[in-house]
C-alpha cells in the first residue's frame, strides 16, 4: 500500500465520521446560513446605497460603472494602499468581493471550531491506538488535515452557492456569469487562505491531548499571529526596515492577504504559495512533535 | 526455536515512575503466549511499545526477525486489542471494520468478505449495520476483538480481551482465540489466570517492568512431575516417605503435593500415592496436575518478594 492510498484512506473515512456525526452537516449548515445571512444584509445596504444615489443624481445607477469609476478606484486605492490592487478590486462584482471578505474573515474561526480535535479527540479518545498499529503516524495524521481541508473547501464552496442563490433572488441586475465566475475565483481564495489557519489548528491539535487544550492553544496560535502580522505591516515599523519587515510578515497570513488580490499572476500564486507554506509548516511543527510522543 | 517477538532492555518511565525496568521477553512463534503480572506491572506500557503506539525510553523490540513494527512497509502483520480505547461512535461496525482492513492493505472486496467473517465470529453479524454509539459494552468490546483478528497478522496483541464479557461469550472468545493456534502467534494479558491457563501455552510472569519468569505453560506450572491431592484431612505421611525416598512430598493446607524425579510418571504417582491415601482414611477429594498458573505465580511472587532486599 503506498502512502497515498493510506492518506486517502484516512482522509475518507475522516469526512465519513464527520458526516454521521453530523458534523459536517452542522458546519455546512453554518456557512450556509452565515453566507446567507450576511449577503442579505449585503445586498439591503448595497440598494439603500443605490436608492439614496439616485435620489442624489436624479437618475438610474449602474452598481458596475460606480465601482469602476475613477474615484472609486482612488478611493479603495487610499484603502488597500496599492493602485495595481485596488483597480483589480473593483472590477470584482460586489456580492463576489463580499463574500471574499466574509470568508477570508469567518472561515478562520470557524476552522477553529471545526478541525481542533481533529488529532487530539483521538487521542483523547483512544481511537487513534486502531489505527496507528495500521499505518504510520505521517499518513494518519496528514490523511486528517487532507480530510479537514476537503471539509473546509466544502463549505466555503455551499457558502459561496448561497451568497450566489441571494444575489440572483435579490439584487437587481446582478451579472450571473460574472459573479459565479468570481465568486469561484474568490472562494479558491478564501480556501487557500484559511488553510494557513488550518494549519494552525492541525499544529496545536497534534501538540495537546484533549479538545479543550487543543481550542485554546490553537486560539492564541492565530491570535498571535494576527497580531504579529499586523505590527510588523504597521507604517511606523515597516518603514524603518522595510527590507526586513517587508519578509518577516510574509511569515504571517495577512502579510500574502494583499498579495491575494494583486491583478499580476506573480503576486497572487506566490501569495497562494506563502499561505500554503504557513499551512504546512505549521502542521509540520505540530506533527515533529506528535510523531515523537506517546499516543 | 523461532522467535515472533524478541524485546532487549526495554525501558519506558512516565515522570519518576518507572513502568518498564529493562525488560527481556522471547515469545515463541505460534504460540498462545499469556502476560501475567499485577496492575502497574507494565504489560500496557510494553503492548503500546511493540505496537509502535509508546515510544520507549531505551531497548529494542524485533518482531519477527524484522525489528521494530514498520506498519507503512508491512501492513497488517501486527494487529492488538488495546485497553480501555473508545471506537469512532458515529460509524456502523461494518464501515468501521472495512476501514481497518483497507488500512491494513486489503482490497474493498476482501476486506467485505474479511469484516463478515469476523463479525459472525464474534456473534455480531445481525448488528453489521448498526452504529458503535448504540452498542453495549460488551458489544464494543466484541468489536474490538473483531478488529484484532482482521486480516491474517502474524503477531496479535490481546490486552484484557473478554473483561465486560459475559460467561458464554468469554467461552466462546477463547475458542475463538484458541482457533488462531499455530496459525499466528498471540499474545494475551489479563488477570484471569484460570482463562489464560486454558488458553495459553507459554507464560510470562512481568513484574515492575522486568520478567520474572518465562516458559511453557507446562514447565511454569510443573505439570510433568507434580500432582497435588486435595484432602478433606492432613494423614500421617511416614510410611510412604520410607517406602518412597525418592519422593517429595509437602503440605499446602490440606493439599499433599508429590514431586517425583527421574523415572517417575504421574500414572505410576497415583498408583503409590492414592491407596495410601485411601488406605489411611484421608478423605480423597480431587487430583491435580501440576500447580494451578495461580499458584505458580503467586510462588513466584513469594519468592520474588523474599529476595528482594528490604529498602
Amino acid at each position: 500500500m503506498t502512502r497515498a492510498q493510506s492518506i486517502r484512506l484516512v482522509a475518507s473515512f475522516d469526512l465519513l465520521e464527520s458526516l454521521r456525526s453530523r458534523k459536517a452537516v452542522v458546519l455546512l449548515a453554518l456557512y450556509l446560513l452565515g453566507a446567507l445571512g450576511a449577503s442579505a444584509i449585503f445586498i439591503r445596504v448595497l440598494s439603500v446605497i443605490r436608492e439614496r444615489l439616485e435620489e442624489q443624481v436624479g437618475q438610474a445607477v449602474d452598481v458596475k460603472e460606480l465601482m469602476a469609476s475613477p474615484g472609486m478606484t482612488r478611493l479603495v486605492g487610499a484603502l488597500a494602499g496599492d493602485a495595481d490592487v485596488a483597480g483589480a478590486i473593483v472590477t470584482i462584482p460586489p456580492l463576489a468581493l463580499f463574500y471574499g471578505w466574509l470568508a477570508m474573515n469567518f472561515v478562520p474561526l470557524l476552522v477553529l471550531f471545526t478541525s481542533a480535535d481533529a488529532v487530539a479527540g483521538d487521542v483523547s479518545s483512544g481511537s487513534v491506538r486502531y489505527s496507528l498499529f495500521r499505518t504510520d503516524r505521517f499518513s494518519w495524521a496528514f490523511g486528517k488535515l487532507v480530510g479537514q481541508t476537503t471539509l473546509m473547501s466544502l463549505g466555503v464552496l455551499v457558502g459561496a452557492l448561497g451568497c450566489f442563490v441571494m444575489g440572483l433572488v435579490w439584487l437587481d441586475g446582478m451579472p450571473a456569469g460574472d459573479t459565479a465566475l468570481w465568486l469561484l475565483r474568490i472562494s479558491g481564495r478564501a480556501i487557500v487562505y484559511s488553510f494557513a489557519y488550518l494549519g494552525m489548528v492541525m499544529c496545536a491539535s497534534q501538540l495537546t491531548r484533549t479538545h479543550a487544550r487543543a481550542g485554546g492553544l490553537a486560539l492564541a496560535i492565530m491570535f498571535l499571529c494576527s497580531l504579529g502580522g499586523r505590527v510588523l505591516s504597521a507604517e511606523p515599523i515597516e518603514e524603518s526596515a522595510p527590507e526586513l519587515f517587508g519578509a518577516l510578515v510574509k511569515l504571517f497570513p495577512n502579510g500574502h492577504h494583499l498579495a491575494l488580490w494583486h491583478p499580476g499572476l506573480g503576486q497572487s500564486l506566490g501569495a497562494m504559495a506563502g499561505l500554503l507554506i504557513i499551512g504546512l509548516g505549521f502542521f509540520a511543527l505540530g506533527f515533529w512533535r506528535f510523531s515523537a510522543r506517546d499516543a | 526455536m523461532t522467535f515472533a517477538l524478541t524485546l532487549r532492555g526495554l525501558r519506558k518511565s512516565y515522570g519518576r515512575t518507572v513502568a518498564l525496568d529493562g525488560l527481556d521477553v522471547r515469545v515463541p512463534k505460534g504460540a498462545i503466549c499469556g502476560f501475567v503480572g499485577p496492575n502497574g506491572a507494565g504489560k500496557t506500557t510494553t503492548f503500546g511499545i511493540i505496537g509502535g503506539l509508546i515510544r520507549p525510553d531505551a531497548g529494542d523490540v524485533d518482531i519477527l526477525g524484522r525489528g521494530a513494527l514498520r506498519p507503512h512497509e508491512t501492513p497488517g502483520t501486527l494487529t492488538m486489542l488495546p485497553q480501555d480505547c473508545e471506537l469512532s461512535p458515529h460509524v456502523t461496525l461494518t464501515q468501521l471494520l472495512t476501514h481497518y482492513a483497507r488500512l491494513q492493505g486489503m482490497t474493498a472486496a476482501e476486506a467485505a468478505r474479511e469484516v463478515e467473517e469476523r463479525l459472525a465470529e464474534v456473534a455480531l453479524a445481525e448488528r453489521a449495520a448498526a452504529r458503535i454509539k448504540t452498542l453495549s459494552h460488551g458489544m464494543r468490546r466484541r468489536v474490538s476483538i473483531a478488529q484484532a483478528l482482521l486480516g491474517k497478522p502474524d503477531l496479535v496483541l490481546l490486552d484484557e480481551p473478554t473483561s465486560g464479557l459475559d460467561p458464554e461469550l468469554v467461552v466462546r472468545m477463547r475458542e475463538v482465540f484458541a482457533s488462531h493456534r499455530g496459525k499466528r502467534t498471540l499474545i494475551v494479558s489479563s488477570h484471569n489466570l484460570l482463562e489464560l491457563e486454558a488458553l495459553c501455552d507459554h507464560v510470562i510472569f512481568i513484574e515492575r517492568g522486568r520478567c520474572t519468569r518465562s516458559g511453557s505453560m507446562a514447565e511454569v506450572t510443573e505439570q510433568g512431575l507434580v500432582i497435588r491431592y486435595t484432602l478433606e484431612s492432613a494423614v500421617e505421611l511416614s510410611a510412604l516417605a520410607a517406602g518412597h525416598p525418592e519422593l517429595e512430598m509437602t503440605w499446602e493446607g490440606t493439599s499433599l503435593v508429590v514431586r517425583g524425579s527421574g523415572s517417575w510418571t504421574a500414572p505410576a504417582l497415583n498408583a503409590t500415592v492414592v491407596p495410601y491415601l485411601l488406605h489411611a482414611g484421608a478423605g480423597l477429594l480431587e487430583i491435580r496436575r501440576g500447580k494451578s498458573l495461580e499458584d505458580a505465580y503467586l510462588a513466584g511472587k513469594l519468592e520474588a518478594e523474599s529476595e528482594t532486599p528490604a529498602s
